[in-house]
């Protein structure tokens, strides 16, 4: 009953120009300033490409002992290895080495500014979604198409759908065709492209239904539009959007109850190392959203038809 | 003749003002029936409540004999509702607007497109159906209101002043195709501030004010409620003997 409806507010959210422009034109312009203004910063993050590794020893009897961040050199020919590093740097190895430590510290792949704000202003621009909407829903209010709607028994769960669906579908076909242009233009690298693309479309979703359901509860555009970029920026702020999340000095807290940082994290941490243990908090923050937004989107709505609003 | 909708001591209030007060009309199988009333009468609040648009705080509506709001599922297809306003989105083509209200009410394809041509046809819009409606004049955006809410084929249709700001070839056109929508079958409910128009089309006449029904009948019914001679009084004449010269500013 609701195809096409679907179908037919997809065609007047891809008729806007302004669409165009928010969410495929703006990313690509903001990725190229930030790219360019920040990519000495993030030249510092990447380690050298050779550094000298100091290493301790203890004694201790030969033992066979591996763990994650140790490695014993338990045989001779090992603590041969080490005397040789040892003398290579300059120093004497006087003492008699039975068992040396070295630490393999956990690194992290560097990310450089061309990935980092390639992917993450593309995700930034996503979670501006209502505006995709902005045109319609001016034009349903103004010319009280629900009310034509509300004639047809149309639910509000039906019209809230017919009206999600396509916001998310639109703004995700802008924000793909952003990346591809990164992609081909800039050389952005979204690394492990099936769980980035999960991510992201999970997160539009999700921006989608929290912005409809602030709509449904404020029935302003204008306040709509404020108060959900407020929020978003907000969001982005901590969760790495401006400043790359890797060197801003607030508290994980915060991040961690920031939709924005953990997709943020699982993008850029696909992106440089291909997997990320953040992609199913991102996955489940973003349905999770999709779920309690929805719900409180139509108790608002159905709220609304009542009072004959 | 059979009655297509009745409305019982239908009653609402907006801030404690009275809107409509226990309203009861009833439309004939057949009839085209008109409403007058100046502004702020609560005609589109009574429109509003018929079509369940607006919850009554008191009171029922009847349609084929059913209680509406009980049965909108299956009574909602027998409606077709023309708004003052004009319902349709500028940025789709004429045939896409009829598409999308068409299907609203469950037809699909072969023959959602035959409702398209139809309506659009019936309307006169057929040459300009790839046309964007927001380039339509006003004339033929009424029309593409009007071919939006026809093509489900409804027994009711109500318009709700379907020619305000039009020239007159377009009202002209409208007023035609609404008596011949009701020659067709369908019971029509029509409001207007224009008398001339309800005088010429409606076979019954209810004036409202205050939320009330003040008099109702045909066109020489309401004349002879003021003089006897209908030939010597308009129904604008009637229509302000009855409810008053006063303006209302609401």
């Amino acid at each position: 009953m609701i195809r096409y409806l679907i179908k037919n507010n997809f065609k007047i959210m891809m008729r806007s120009g302004v669409n165009i422009l928010l969410y495929i034109v703006c990313p690509v312009l903001v990725s190229a300033v930030l790219i360019s203004a920040f990519s000495s910063l993030m030249e510092n993050y990447k380690p050298d490409e050779e550094f000298m590794a100091k290493y301790g020893a203890i004694e201790a009897n030969f033992e066979d002992q591996v763990n994650d961040n140790q490695t014993n050199f338990a045989d001779q020919t090992n603590a041969d290895q080490s005397e040789d590093a040892d003398q290579a740097n300059g120093m004497t190895s006087s003492f008699n080495i039975s068992a040396i430590n070295i630490e393999h510290p956990y690194f992290v792949p560097a990310i450089d500014s061309t990935d980092y704000y390639g992917i993450i202003e593309v995700v930034y621009f996503g979670w501006c979604a209502i505006v995709c909407i902005s045109g319609l829903l001016s034009s349903e209010k103004k010319n009280r198409i629900n009310d034509k709607l509300y004639v047809s028994n149309l639910s509000v769960t039906q019209i809230y759908l017919a009206r999600l669906i396509p916001l998310s579908i639109t703004c995700a076909l802008g924000v793909s065709i952003a990346a591809v242009i990164g992609m081909v233009f800039m050389g952005v690298h979204w690394g492990n492209l099936v769980l980035s693309a999960i991510v992201v479309i999970l997160m539009i979703f999700a921006a989608s239904a929290f912005e409809m359901m602030l709509y449904e509860i404020t029935n302003s555009m204008l306040v709509t539009i404020i108060v959900s970029f407020a929020i978003v920026w907000i969001w982005g702020f901590f969760g790495g959007s401006f400043e790359t999340y890797m060197f801003s000095p607030h508290s994980m807290t915060l991040k961690n109850i920031d939709p924005i940082y953990h997709g943020n994290r699982a993008l850029v941490e696909l992106s440089c190392m291909g997997h990320s243990d953040y992609v199913l908090s991102s996955v489940i923050y973003s349905v999770l959203m999709i779920v309690v937004c929805s719900i409180v989107a139509v108790f608002a709505g159905n709220v609304r038809r009542r009072k004959g609003a | 003749m059979d009655t297509i909708l009745k409305t019982i001591d239908l009653t609402k209030k907006y801030d404690g003002r009275t809107v409509v007060d226990n309203l009861n009309i009833e439309i004939k199988k057949g009839e085209i029936f008109g409403l007058l009333g100046p502004n702020g009468a609560g005609k589109s609040t009574t429109m509003n409540m018929i079509c369940n648009i607006v919850k009554p705080d008191y009171g029922t509506v009847e349609f084929m004999g059913k209680d509406f709001r009980k049965n909108k599922k299956e009574l909602s297809k027998r409606l077709g509702y023309i708004p003052q306003n004009l319902a349709i989105h500028g940025s789709l083509k004429a045939w896409e607007n009829v598409e999308l209200f068409t299907s609203l009410y469950g037809i699909k394809g072969e023959e959602l497109k035959d409702r398209i041509d139809e309506s659009l046809e019936y309307v006169g819009l057929s040459e300009r159906r790839n046309d964007y409606a927001k380039n339509f004049s006003g004339g033929m955006k009424r029309r593409l209101n009007i071919a939006c809410a026809i093509g489900h084929h409804p027994d009711l249709l109500i318009f709700d002043e379907p020619t305000v700001g039009i020239d007159p070839q377009s009202r002209n056109f409208i007023l035609e195709k609404i008596k011949e929508s009701n020659k067709n079958g369908a019971t029509v409910i029509y409001t207007s501030h224009y008398m001339e128009e309800v005088e010429a089309i409606c076979s019954r006449i209810a004036i409202m004010d205050n939320g009330r029904v003040i008099a109702s009948g045909t066109s020489d019914e309401l004349k002879k409620l003021v003089v006897d001679d209908v030939e010597s009084i308009t129904l604008e004449e009637v229509f302000l003997t009855i409810t008053g010269k006063k303006l209302r500013d609401y």
